[in-house]
């Protein structure tokens, strides 16, 4: 049935089409003492620990609205059910784009990508959602509409609650609208594909981009059976079983994006890169489409947050102890952030994978989500890393704006 | 005249067993300079203690408890919203001694800081590393880190690289019983809430910073800056907004009035033209070819738009040149009134030409000089009045105004502040923006920080909610200008602006 959840299925299911519904759905349903769970798109709906109750599935994809772009103040406002697709598409027009990127942007929804902190390949170089929200309206447990930030770029007028809620996982109340700054679309963008048999110089040419002269907007290097099948999707192909892929998207105008090109291409041929391409526009899509899909296609999905050099490190020593090949790794090196994905795992396994990953993880100051996994893993572990002494915190907070547990119940980082 | 604050004999020795008798202060007259900001409110404080680590924050805090005395942690004092002015008889806890580079990686590009680092230090220490920190406050030659977490400071190049929070990483931080906890850490994200972000621009009310793990960025390959003399205001309005809808992010779009080069010209003799209404700096940087780029668009637009005299800098020394007239621009006012108030709004960036014109209507109702220098690429204005201090008519006068402008601002689609904070000065303003229902939202916030009831609150502390820096932020805490005779009725919204 739609809105099932870790084998769980909501007894009802609301689908607000404006504010007012939505606070009155929220309202009613914390009065009858029921539980209410968040959707969007549906993309991301799997991250977070299994429920502890579910009443109510609360679908906010209908509740799209106006969508207020200001051009001319680089600004943007949505509401919940506003895909990112679409937003993307209308911002376009006007020769900008949001500064982050989310995967399956044509289903993720506004709500759905904030509350969840979606992450994507951009984030390389703007970095997060959170860097780039600057108010938003949240619909309290109890119903209450509340805002913070504004809608200019640059607002420091109060708590910035709009900080808080973003990655919350609606668990603090759930987010309505959001206001956005945006940045123009480059003139030009390009995507180059470097594959390397040594891991250490796949790690220190991309590192030399990060930490260069320029940004890339995107780099990704990747390892594992992805590799080859990116350099594969790219229309090129590796001579080795065991290639490191560095992918590397530019932006800028003509001649930076050449000179760009050039200080790519030019690291890759000194450093005795086993292969490398330009792709065109086609291959270019594929071979990040290739990233993506394999995402979407993983059995199990981990993803890390550390300093570049240790995501680095970890997705090594995680890819040496799996004893099957069917892990694979990739590294936003500009972020910090390593994606590990299992592919063909069966169940049963999927707790001992689970530990094994988290355990090389844990030898690095880093945050962790499991993305993605079968129920028993989620039946044995917390899916999000273990938050700290701020724990007790957290939990205040959390009983300050939901204290009845209205929303999204022991889904959250410690069970919140 | 300042009130009279009292002290306990025992608090004092208490706090002397921590930090040394040296590093107590609480004679009167010793006291003095920190009652007062860069703002124009003052509140003695009725001790100031200055540790040296993390764990004497702690421990004074567990002291400040058991007294039942506020508590506010300062800087460098340079705040222009009245943030770390001490009200409620507080103990203010001055972290200037804790200046240090903790760590720095290089191939990570991450530095962690003490907080009372001052912020152009941190960017020359990571210089010779090929890095440097973002946010770059007017005030960054003495203003610290710490002060700049509180307000969420910005700076001039926040226009590309984004504000103080988009550039930590992690806190460590003193909460309201005593106890040292970390939100965040070196990596850009967290499991569980964004505490960092809740905390940044929370202007001291929730706790006390005592590290602070920051993101550096590697220096531009090329830098390359513009100064442009326009006859018109309106004309170099226009030219922001066509770089702007060029698709281009200069790393920095600031704009002087005449006023300004009036204060200026004596003080740096730039030699502006004459007839010039208004000097606009454009600077670009990244990768040669970009900036090559990006130059030749951005000459194109102002000479279109009928600049009188461009100015070009892509050396430091002729750089610093170019910029020095903007920089000093606040200090310069000094030429024209003996005290100014630096107004801190925000407008949309298409109506910046219709709220300045209401700038200059308010001063002409109001009868004062204002006087323009501003961030025109993200609309955040700094209209300075210009008055006398020792005239409290004046200052009356001077703080209407700046109430007015920033009702102009919000009534425009803006924000009561871009980067000094709401502090005093701009508590009786919020409801302007926010409603009953959002501020509660706000405080409570603050209760999960603070605490609400006395079994989960620190013994004998009065009005809990207000544990760090009484009397801020919110409505109804302090009365912006009480010493010039402003009083709760001065000031009365003509209406509130919803932004929704």
């Amino acid at each position: 049935m739609s809105h099932s959840l870790d084998g769980l299925t909501p007894s009802t299911i609301e689908r607000p089409e404006n504010l007012e519904q939505v606070s009155e759905i929220l309202a009613a349903v914390t009065k009858a003492g029921h539980s209410a769970i968040p959707w969007g798109g549906g993309t991301r709906i799997g991250v977070g620990n299994i429920p502890t109750s579910y009443d109510t599935a609360l679908d906010l994809s209908m509740f799209k609205g106006e969508i207020e772009h200001e051009p001319g103040d680089m600004t943007v406002v949505a509401n919940a059910g506003v895909t990112i697709g679409t937003l993307n598409d209308l911002l376009a027009k006007e020769g900008q784009r949001l500064p982050f990127e989310v995967r399956n942007p044509a289903q993720a929804t506004v709500g759905g990508s904030v509350a969840s902190n979606a992450p994507g390949h951009r984030q390389s170089s703007t970095g997060g959602i959170r860097d780039w929200v600057i108010g938003m309206q949240i619909v309290l447990a109890d119903g209450t509409v509340t805002k913070s930030g504004g809608r200019v770029v640059k607002n420091v007028q109060g708590y910035e609650m709009h900080r808080l809620n973003t990655g919350a996982f609606g668990t603090l109340g759930i987010v309505s609208q959001a206001a956005f700054k945006l940045l123009p679309l480059p003139p030009e963008q390009q995507t180059i594909i470097v594959w390397f048999d040594s891991r250490e110089t796949a790690q220190d040419v991309g590192m030399s981009f990060v930490n260069g002269l320029f940004m890339p907007e995107a780099t990704s290097l990747i390892s594992g059976p992805l590799a080859n099948k990116t350099v594969e999707a790219a229309g090129e192909s590796a001579s080795t079983d065991e290639s490191w892929a560095l992918l590397v998207r530019l932006g800028g105008g003509i001649r930076s994006i050449e000179r760009q090109v050039n200080e790519v291409v030019g690291a890759a041929g000194s450093n005795s890169a086993t292969g490398y391409a330009v792709l065109s526009d086609v291959a270019a899509s594929a071979a990040w489409s290739a990233l993506d899909d394999a995402e979407t296609n993983a059995d199990l999905s981990v993803r890390m947050t550390s300093l570049p050099v240790a995501t680095m490190n970890a997705a090594h020593s995680i890819r040496s102890s799996s004893k099957q090949n069917n892990v694979s790794t990739i590294c936003d090196l500009g972020f910090g952030a390593l994606t590990v994905l299992v592919s063909s795992s069966d169940e049963s396994h999927q707790p001992n994978t689970t530990n094994s990953i988290l355990a090389e993880i844990e030898k690095h100051p880093a945050s962790y989500v499991i993305e993605k996994c079968a129920l028993n893993v989620k039946q044995s572990v917390d899916v999000f890393s273990d938050v700290g002494s701020s724990i007790a915190l957290m939990k205040r907070i959390k009983s300050q704006y939901d204290p009845s547990n209205t929303l999204n119940p022991g889904r959250f980082a410690g069970k919140i | 005249m300042s009130p009279k604050t009292t002290v306990s004999s025992s608090l004092i020795s208490e706090l002397s067993n921590i930090v040394g008798d040296q590093y107590v202060v609480w004679k009167p007259e010793d006291l003095l300079v920190y009652e007062y900001d860069g703002s124009i409110d003052k509140a003695p404080p009725q001790a100031v203690v200055l540790p040296s680590t993390a764990e004497e924050v702690s421990q004074i805090v567990k002291i400040a408890n058991k007294h039942g005395a506020y508590i506010v942690a300062r800087g460098a004092g340079t705040s222009l919203s009245g943030g770390a002015v001490p009200l409620r008889n507080s103990v203010v806890i001055a972290l200037t001694r804790l200046t240090a580079l903790i760590e720095v990686d290089a191939v990570n590009r991450v530095a962690v800081v003490e907080p009372g680092m001052i912020n152009l230090h941190l960017s020359q220490k990571v210089s010779h590393l090929g890095l440097f920190y973002a946010p770059d406050p007017a005030s960054q030659k003495t203003c610290t880190i710490g002060g700049n977490i509180g307000e969420n400071a910005g700076g001039p190049h926040c226009l590309a690289l984004g504000v103080t929070t988009n550039h930590v990483l992690g806190l460590e931080v003193v909460l309201a019983d005593g106890s040292l906890t970390w939100f965040g850490g070196t990596q850009r994200e967290a499991s569980g809430y964004d505490l960092r972000g809740a905390f940044v621009g929370s202007e001291g009310t929730l706790g006390i910073v005592t590290k602070i793990a920051v993101r550096l960025l590697p220096k531009p390959e090329t830098i390359h800056s513009m100064l442009a003399a326009f006859t018109t205001m309106d004309a170099a309005s226009d030219t922001v907004s066509e770089i702007i809808a060029a698709g281009m992010v200069p790393s920095a779009l600031e704009m002087m009035d005449r006023n300004t080069i009036d204060a200026v010209e004596p003080f740096y003799h730039p030699g502006y033209p004459a007839e010039a209404q208004a000097v606009l700096i454009v600077e670009v940087d990244g990768l040669k070819e970009s900036v090559e780029e990006q130059t030749e668009t951005v000459l194109d637009i102002c000479n279109r738009n009928g600049a009188m005299e461009i100015r070009e800098a892509d050396d430091e020394a002729t750089r610093d040149k170019l910029w020095q007239t903007r920089k000093g621009a606040i200090g310069a006012y000094g030429t024209i009134a003996p005290t100014y108030y630096l107004v801190d709004g925000v407008v949309p960036r298409t109506k910046l030409r219709e709220v300045l014109q209401q700038v200059d209507q308010i001063a002409a109702e109001l009868d004062v000089t204002v006087a323009n220098v501003f961030h025109a690429g993200d609309g955040n204005i700094h209209p300075a009045i210009l008055f006398n201090e020792r005239n409290p008519a004046e200052v009356k006068q001077a703080i209407l105004a700046g109430a007015k402008i920033l009702e102009a601002c919000v009534a425009a689609g803006g924000a009561l502040s871009g980067e000094h904070g709401i502090g005093i000065e701009k508590q009786a303003y919020m409801p302007l923006v926010f409603n009953e229902d959002d501020l509660e939202a706000m405080a409570r916030l603050r209760t999960a920080f603070i605490g609400e009831s006395p079994e989960d609150a620190p013994i004998d502390v009065p009005s809990l909610g207000e544990r760090f820096n009484p009397g801020k932020v919110f409505p109804g805490g302090a009365i912006h200008g009480e010493a010039y005779g402003i009083t709760a009725e001065s000031f009365r919204p003509t209406g509130t602006q919803d932004w929704q």
